[in-house]
């Protein structure tokens, strides 16, 4: 049974329960963390849950060299930093600019600080081209995007040694934001709305995509390298749930963790006990597929 | 004549000079797109962003002609920055209906301007990639590594790095870095432009370019002389936004269209420093401040 959990598929299911499990955690964390500080400390506490991630990325730099604490100081201190800095830098200046909640039927559809956080599509994409265009990534999209568009970006140098913790931090980071703002902007009635049709294609589209990359995931045999994959692979899934969510097809009891205690506690028992299970796993050693520098770089 | 301007301390005012007065011209730029075109204005920006895009990939090839990598990113991280960045603001602030702040005068702080502080966690957030890379040659981080006591690493040996991208992302975060600080001191509720700490502000910026200069004239390679010269020109044009949000100066870049004359002459200064620029030869010496330190950061 042990022995069994230990090779693929369940490396990679694991992984990717992780990071689903807690992408619920997270919007829950956030809700509490407004309830217990109110109003007069809740920034400064979002900053010091800012400097906590900055200070596990930190520290996963220092142990590069343990390829697994690397990459988990990587994800929690991404995590943290988007909750504690990005989230809450929009919840201080809807709060500043008095940007009104978006109502409809009595009802908040969307937050003050989710309709300003679009705002920064332009730094994304801008800062986005320095990745893009980065001859040392081992980003599978990216490389994708090289191949195809035929945009060869030059040869990666050989023995670099990546800085897992700060590329994971990234990686969170930036799937996040990209995919926040994605919804943001198609849930916008000025631009395309929650009931538009082509919301259904959407879904659709990110299903499949879901699909695709768990069936990759599935295959990956070392834990540091499926739990990379399953950053990307989980994030994606989580836009279904959130788009069903918005279509209140279900109760998010995330976002309301004092209402339905008992099933933010079965969520967060969920992820410690997978975690524990993850954590006595050992290392394999060899190389996953999707993971490897490739034999021919990207060019 | 010509000798002596390819020596020190003139490649580094040469520099320094194009990079102060391009910040202006972007200013000029940016008002023009939005008085030209109008409601195409977003199409153009978009554009402007693209074609930002395309000029640091350029750069990305020519990765082994410093000089040409070095130029291109610059001027295509402005034209992100210009582009994508200042104008997702002019969009999102109307959007959302956000009014303009008066300020006495006629004057009035822009609604993007209102909006644009909200990206603070987003910088420090993506600078925290950037400041523990331990391949970093920035100056200030390396001092911060060092003062801090927060060694990275060694850097890789033989690592060549990705000038073009390099050189966009700097000049992309130093202008968001001093627009959000700026910013920030302005906003009434924080500070004010007429609290005693602008001053003080005022003060350090002097003083900080006047450091940088020191320091940037003694460059003796174009290159090098110019990434340098990206942060101290920067650093210099906050001061100039003070005296100007003072009303100390005529900000005529900021409208373009009623001093026509005065741009033209500025346009035609930096087309002349810059042809001046482009004529000298490189020198193949590494420059103190550019070079890999012997002992790495830690």
């Amino acid at each position: 049974m042990i022995a069994a959990l230990k090779r693929p598929p369940f490396i990679g299911i694991f992984a990717f329960m992780l990071v689903l499990l807690l992408q619920g955690l997270g919007h829950a964390q956030m809700v509490l963390q407004e309830k217990i500080f109110g109003e007069e400390y809740v920034f400064q506490s979002a900053a010091i849950m800012g400097v906590i991630g900055m200070a596990l990325v930190y520290w996963g730099v220092r142990l590069n060299h343990n390829e697994n604490a690397a990459t988990w100081l990587g994800f929690f201190g991404g995590t943290y930093i988007w909750d504690g800095w990005c989230e809450f830098s929009y919840v201080f200046y809807a709060h500043h600019l008095a940007v009104p909640n978006l109502v409809e039927n009595g009802e908040i559809v969307t937050r003050a600080e989710y309709l300003l956080m679009p705002s920064s599509i332009g730094v994304l994409l801008s800062t986005l081209v320095f990745f893009l265009f980065n001859r040392e990534t081992r980003c599978n999209a990216f490389r994708w995007i090289h191949r195809n568009l035929h945009l060869p970006v030059g040869k990666p140098t050989l023995n670099y040694q990546r800085n897992i913790s700060a590329i994971v931090a990234m990686e969170t980071v930036y799937i996040i934001w990209f995919f926040y703002l994605f919804l943001l902007i198609i849930y916008d009635k000025q631009i395309l709305g929650d009931d538009h049709w082509a919301m259904y294609p959407i879904l659709f589209a990110l299903v499949v995509w879901s699909v695709y990359l768990l069936n990759r995931l599935r295959k990956f045999s070392r834990l540091s390298s499926a739990f990379r994959y399953g950053i990307p692979t989980a994030i994606i899934t989580w836009n279904t749930i959130e788009i069903l969510g918005r279509w209140n097809i279900f109760t998010e009891v995330w976002i309301e963790p004092q209402k339905y205690t008992v099933q933010v506690l079965v969520i967060l028992a969920a992820f410690i006990t997978v975690a524990v299970i993850f954590a006595l796993f050992p290392s394999t050693e060899k190389p996953d597929e999707d993971d490897r520098p490739t034999a021919q770089p990207a060019e | 004549m010509i000798a002596a301007l390819k020596r020190p301390p003139f490649i580094g005012a040469i520099a320094f000079a194009l990079v102060f007065i391009f910040t202006a011209i972007g200013h000029s730029v940016m008002v023009l797109i939005m008085d030209i075109f109008g409601s195409a204005q977003f199409l153009t920006a978009f554009m402007q962003g693209l074609l930002g895009t395309v000029m640091i990939y350029v750069g990305v090839r020519y990765n082994d002609n410093e000089n040409v990598a070095t130029w291109l990113g610059f001027f295509g991280g402005s034209w992100l920055w210009a582009g994508w960045v200042e104008f997702s603001y002019v969009y999102f602030s109307r959007h959302v209906g956000i009014e303009p702040m008066p300020l006495g005068g006629g004057r009035q702080q822009l609604p993007e301007y209102l909006l644009l502080p909200s990206s603070i966690g987003f910088l420090f957030t993506t600078l925290v990639f950037f400041y523990f890379n331990r391949e970093t040659r920035c100056n200030a981080f390396r001092w911060m590594h060092k003062h801090l006591h927060t060694p990275v690493g060694k850097p890789t040996l033989n690592y060549q790095r990705n000038i073009a991208t390099i050189v966009a992302m700097e000049k992309f975060y130093i202008t968001w870095f001093f627009y959000i600080v700026l910013l920030l001191a302005y906003d009434k509720r924080i500070m004010g432009a007429q609290h005693p700490g602008m001053y003080v502000m005022f003060f350090l910026f002097g003083v900080w370019s006047l450091y940088l200069l020191n320091r940037l004239r003694k460059y003796t390679r174009l290159p090098s002389a110019f990434r340098y010269a990206i942060a101290t020109a920067l650093v210099a044009w906050n001061t100039v936004e003070i005296l100007g949000r003072w009303r100390f100066l005529k900000e005529v870049w900021v409208e373009p269209q009623k001093y026509t004359v005065q741009m033209a002459l500025i346009v035609g200064a930096f087309v002349t420093v810059f042809v001046i620029f482009a004529l000298f030869p490189s020198v193949d010496t590494p420059d103190k401040d550019d070079a890999r330190a012997p002992q790495p950061a830690e």
